[in-house]
């Protein structure tokens, strides 16, 4: 049973009745139209594909060519639909995808790391066991960049949809054009500037504090109620003062590169020789667990899986050697590049 | 080859795409559906694609340059579109500044032979 409406103008409206290609295209385009416009479309389109193909078999086409050649020529349906909508297809638009990238990458860089530290050291400290841990943050860190990437995906693909603009959203975008005397300044990646010099005295600085507040005010406290300190009890003064002297050795390096301007093969060798002088002790203690206080362990619930020998240990060694080759190979290339742009060390 | 004849059609549709619009506000003046229009484009030599051309009689009847009316008479019904008066003076506007720029390109490429 078909129920064949007609309006005013006589001409078919809502469902068509019968299966031409025209139909077919036609419904096609209304598909992604609002209601309020379909019906006027549905005419105009429809008397418009028949004008055409009236004067094509007139002048002597076949009419199944003739249909075929009118619809190729008005094109992909989606793409007519968006014409008559006066918007191009595309998720997000030219003047929102900017703030979109700009949010993105600020959440990715702040809030990903963040959370994803956060839940490891929480876990660390509820007592889960390593395996767990790692699985768990693996987890969380992919649940969050999802959930970051779509929801912000979404919040700009709906806004662009509302047609609103990024005026007055605090961070994003200023009020007013663009001006150039915002510009930020060029970073520089030849590793001698203000901003690396302090970031290295920041993280060297942190080595004697860390140390210090583990000794005085460490997180875990034993069934007495006495503190437990992170740092194996019986490591002797002399090591304490030989990683405190390398400390002072590493900045007066960093202050070294920053007033030399670059980095040089001297320098290189000196960030080698410190680097080989931390790590190896580092590693040497760690592999016959005298670097770790076994009762710190102990408490955590750690010690079959971190003890010396086990798997845990030899990963870390390997990764604190290769932190050490990377840091070596980083400068040595700084130096190499430094050296291409003028000026041999 | 074949992507150069793209660059220069691409480049002619950026050329044709303004005097579309002007060149429908000023044939428009008479009224004239969606087909007829498109034939008659063609024939002044300004050809316009219907995918264009729809979508473009829309928006400038929603943008108040242009009226519409369905006209029942014949047997197809069919939607007849005229140039207001809005769209007239725009009409006027755009063809002083098309005179404008044709003028100056003109003198550009005289000088510039």
């Amino acid at each position: 049973m078909n129920t064949l409406k007609l309006d005013w103008s006589g001409l078919p409206v809502g469902r068509p009745t019968t299966d031409t290609l025209t139909d077919r295209y036609v419904w096609a385009v209304l598909k992604s139209l609002p209601d309020s416009k379909r019906a006027d479309i549905d005419r105009e389109l429809r008397a418009s594909i028949a004008d055409e193909l009236d004067a094509r078999i007139e002048a002597g086409e076949q009419p199944a060519d003739a249909e075929h050649a009118v619809l190729t020529e008005l094109g992909e349906p989606s793409t007519l639909a968006a014409s008559y909508m006066g918007r191009r297809p595309g998720l997000i638009g030219p003047d929102l995808y900017p703030g979109y990238v700009a949010l993105l990458k600020m959440l990715y860089v702040i809030v990903l790391p963040i959370s994803t530290v956060a839940y490891l050291v929480v876990q660390a400290f509820l007592g889960t066991p390593i395996g767990g841990i790692i699985g768990g943050t693996v987890a969380i860190a992919l649940s969050v960049a999802v959930h970051l990437g779509f929801w912000t995906t979404l919040i700009f693909a709906i806004a662009e949809r509302a047609g609103t603009s990024l005026k007055g959203v605090p961070g994003i975008s200023e009020e007013g054009p663009f001006d150039p005397a915002r510009l930020p300044s060029i970073p520089s990646d030849n590793g001698a500037s203000r901003s690396d010099l302090i970031a290295s005295l920041a993280f060297l600085v942190l080595i004697p504090v860390a140390v210090f507040w583990q000794f005085v005010a460490p997180p875990l406290h034993d069934a007495q109620g006495d503190a437990i300190p992170i740092l194996h009890e019986g490591i002797t003064p002399f090591w304490l003062v030989y990683f405190l002297v390398l400390t002072v050795l590493a900045a007066l390096r960093a202050v070294a590169v920053y007033r030399r301007g670059r980095w040089t093969w001297g320098l290189v060798a000196a960030e080698a020789i410190l680097a080989i002088a931390a790590t190896v002790p580092l590693i040497w203690l760690l592999l016959n667990g005298m670097l770790i206080n076994p009762a710190f362990l102990d408490a955590l619930g750690w010690s079959t899986a971190v003890g010396p020998g086990s798997i845990a240990t030899t990963i870390t060694s390997i990764a604190l050697g290769a932190i050490a080759i990377w840091a070596i190979g980083d400068v040595a290339w700084k130096t190499v590049k430094a050296d291409r742009l003028g000026g041999r060390a | 080859m074949s992507s150069v004849n793209e660059t220069e059609s691409a480049q002619l549709q950026e050329l044709r795409r303004g005097t579309a619009v002007l060149a429908c506000l000023l044939m428009l003046r008479s009224p004239q559906y969606g087909y007829a229009l498109l034939e008659q484009l063609s024939e002044a030599g300004i050809p316009v694609e219907g995918n264009t051309l729809y979508p473009l009689l829309r928006r400038l009847e929603a943008q108040g340059l242009l009226l519409s009316e369905w006209n029942t008479d014949e047997s197809r019904p069919r939607k007849f579109y005229r140039t207001s008066t809005a769209g007239d003076a725009l009409a006027t506007v755009l063809l002083e500044d098309w005179k404008h720029l044709q003028s100056s390109i003109d003198r550009i490429a005289q000088e510039n032979r």
